[in-house]
């Protein structure tokens, strides 16, 4: 049950910025600088961050829609960016994504019925004459009705839209899902039968989530882990119990007492950050919320707090916990 | 302490006529804001919740209108001024916040040219010193370096700044009432509590009512004193802050609070979820609109449509399950019994 499925080593990507007349490289977004993970068989791991911190950008290198500037992603111990021809055809059916717009990720033009089947004629993975079966059962799957499959994307609404989304994604068999802000574009009430349906299919087809979201409550929900990004760096990962109880880096501390409760009478001391997220294309330098952090140190605009396991499960980068602080 | 009522809403109809039929937006909406006070708008999308505040403001977009209502502010009836009148009211006594910033100002202009925009159009002040006031006033909302950020324009600030900007200009002239239509929905969170305690400390010192609009429970908790729940054009419960999240009567406000994943409530247990999807307005569900997703449905909610009526002191419901409707629907004659063959999906 513990063994990884996926593993992040050092993950690095930059995007790079032209300008100029000659259109020369005159800067690079950093994206990602340095995150490393691992997500075991059958969990959830939920990425958490602001915009613009690099949880989508992760979410596409695990399953390479982009390739990284450097590191290592690890699919059942094989290296995936060492994928060619078959093999990677074979981790495409293994890997799938949901994207945060489902308004977007279904062709207009296209009825259900061909949305749901073509990714199984591409991988050939059924005969013709048992497709129409198989899409029967993915949309039932999902909880909408055969009458569906003949009608086109415009005509359903924004959950509807998003189960048509999922559906697709399990039409290969996967083992892996990202998920990326899959319910943020829809309504609370809605929002809670996607999220039922996630964690259902979760247990029935033995499925691996990454989870991407900026909604702390929505992660704490369906996560089995956390892990909370701050520019580019992961900041802390632990059990959902954990941070949630006993969270240590000063950014997840104000994080979670910025998470709104739904309840008028809880009574909290809220953190109030200073400033505004820096730009991922100039980070600051050494600890990257130094500039923000109530707690900072000397050391901490210096050198970089390295990441590391404080408990059993419990990482985090932030000098207040590492004991060498040379 | 005497409650004056500000603004009062009766009756409001605004429907908009497109051509594939009528969108029956707001279907009678009753609404009452007290001097100094935060109200807050809760709802999903459709259910009226940016419509009641563009009414308000009589900034219906084509082919929207009032077909019928009342609106009230200080006793001026708002929706029979004339489009002169009401330019006078806009941006002194009503402001509106946007949810999108970047769209809401202008990108090639200077955010102290747009803040002493407003100050001089409503006040008999120079160029210069409504420039000086719009300083003034940044310095009084916290934005550190005032000076230097009147001088930039909007696409040079992020989306947090941008949206004090907007605030900014909602309080240039000091407002009676300023409206935030979902004003932290583009913002992350760690700026959302910035802007959030920003609002809550401009009722205390501009003494303004602020009436805010937002689909986050956990923001009204944290910001309102009264809470007004609106579904598909019809205002279904309406009272204190308090009540509505102990006490919620409407079962669309119970399935609405359970819906929520909740930090504190245990994780991967399943959510409670509010069968079927929003109705389409055009041809909204007979009776009470909530009637077809609604799991204590009856005959009569089909058939006869329930008032708003107070059910406690100071808690106003929507919904046949309380005496007063049941009262009322006895009389027309409504049967109380469990709807048959639904089908929900």
């Amino acid at each position: 049950m513990t063994e990884p499925l996926i593993q992040v080593k050092n993950l690095v990507k930059y995007f790079p910025i032209y300008g100029g007349i000659l259109l020369k490289e005159i800067g690079r977004v950093h994206a990602v600088d340095g995150v490393s993970f691992e997500i075991n068989k059958q969990t959830t791991l939920g990425l958490v961050g602001e915009s613009g911190c690099g949880k989508t950008t992760v979410g596409r290198c695990t399953i390479r829609l982009i390739d990284p500037t450097s590191g290592e992603v690890y699919y059942n111990g094989e290296n995936v960016l060492k994928f060619r021809g078959k093999q990677l055809n074979q981790f495409r059916c293994n890997a799938q994504i949901v994207f945060q717009n489902p308004h977007a990720s279904l062709n207009p033009r296209m009825k259900i019925k061909d949305i749901l089947s073509e990714p199984i004629r591409i991988h050939k993975l059924l005969p013709k004459n048992e497709i129409e079966k198989r899409v029967l059962q993915l949309i039932n799957e999902v909880a909408l009705e055969p009458s569906h499959l003949l009608r086109y994307p415009h005509e359903f609404s924004g959950g509807q839209k998003q189960r048509i989304v999922i559906a697709r994604a399990l039409a290969l068999n996967p083992e892996f899902i990202v998920l990326d802000e899959p319910t943020s574009a829809l309504d609370v009430s809605v929002q809670a039968q996607i999220l039922n349906l996630l964690m259902d299919l979760q247990r029935k087809f033995k499925l691996t989530y990454l989870f991407i979201t900026h909604n702390l409550n929505i992660c704490r929900h369906i996560s089995d882990e956390i892990a909370v990004m701050y520019v580019g760096k992961m900041v802390e990962r632990a059990s959902a119990d954990e941070l949630f109880d006993e969270p240590l880096h000063p950014y997840t501390q104000a994080l979670l007492s910025a998470n709104p409760v739904p309840d008028p009478e809880a009574k909290r001391s809220k953190i109030i950050l200073k400033g505004e997220v820096p730009s991922p294309i100039n980070p600051p330098s050494g600890c990257r919320f130094h500039p923000r952090c109530p707690k900072r140190m000397d050391i901490c605009d210096k050198s970089e707090p390295p990441y590391i396991q404080i408990k059993p499960g419990h990482h985090v980068a932030c000098y207040l916990y590492s004991k060498n602080e040379s | 302490m005497t409650v004056n009522v500000l603004l009062s809403i009766r009756n409001l109809k605004t429907h908009f006529f497109t051509e594939e039929g009528v969108v029956q937006a707001l279907d009678g909406v009753d609404l009452e804001v007290y001097e100094k006070e935060i109200i807050g708008l809760v709802g999903e999308t459709g259910s009226g919740k940016s419509v009641t505040a563009l009414s308000v403001m009589r900034l219906i977009p084509q082919p929207g209108f009032i077909v019928d209502g009342e609106i009230f502010f200080k006793g001026k009836p708002l929706h029979l001024l004339s489009e002169e009148q009401m330019l006078r009211i806009r941006g002194k006594e009503i402001t509106m916040i946007f949810q999108d910033p970047m769209n809401a100002l202008n990108p090639v202009f200077t955010v102290g040219n747009q803040i002493a925009e407003t100050i001089l159009l409503h006040n008999d002040v120079t160029y210069k010193e409504a420039f000086n006031q719009s300083i003034e006033l940044l310095r009084k909302l916290n934005i550190p370096k005032p000076e230097r950020i009147v001088n930039s324009y909007p696409h040079e600030l992020s989306g947090g700044m941008r949206q004090r900007i907007q605030i900014a200009i909602g309080l240039a002239c000091q407002p009676a009432l300023l409206i935030a239509d979902e004003p932290t929905t583009a913002l992350d969170a760690t700026i959302e509590v910035q802007v959030l305690e920003l609002i809550k400390k401009l009722r205390d010192e501009f003494n303004t009512s602020i009436m805010l609009i937002t689909h986050d429970l956990g923001v009204i908790a944290e910001m309102c004193d009264r809470v007004v729940v609106m579904y598909a054009g019809n205002i279904v419960e309406k009272t204190d802050v308090k009540t509505i999240f102990k006490q919620p009567l409407h079962p669309y406000t119970q399935a609405l609070l359970e819906a929520i994943p909740y930090a504190e409530k245990k994780k991967k247990s399943r959510l409670t979820t509010i069968p079927g999807t929003v109705p389409n307005l055009i041809n909204p569900p007979s009776g009470c609109r909530f009637h077809p997703r609604c799991k204590h449905a009856m005959k009569v909610c089909k058939t006869l449509k329930p008032m708003l009526l107070e059910e406690q002191p100071g808690h106003f419901v929507s919904c046949f399950l309380y005496s007063k409707n049941k009262e009322a629907a006895e009389s027309k004659g409504g049967v109380f019994e469990p709807l048959p063959d639904r089908i929900i999906y």
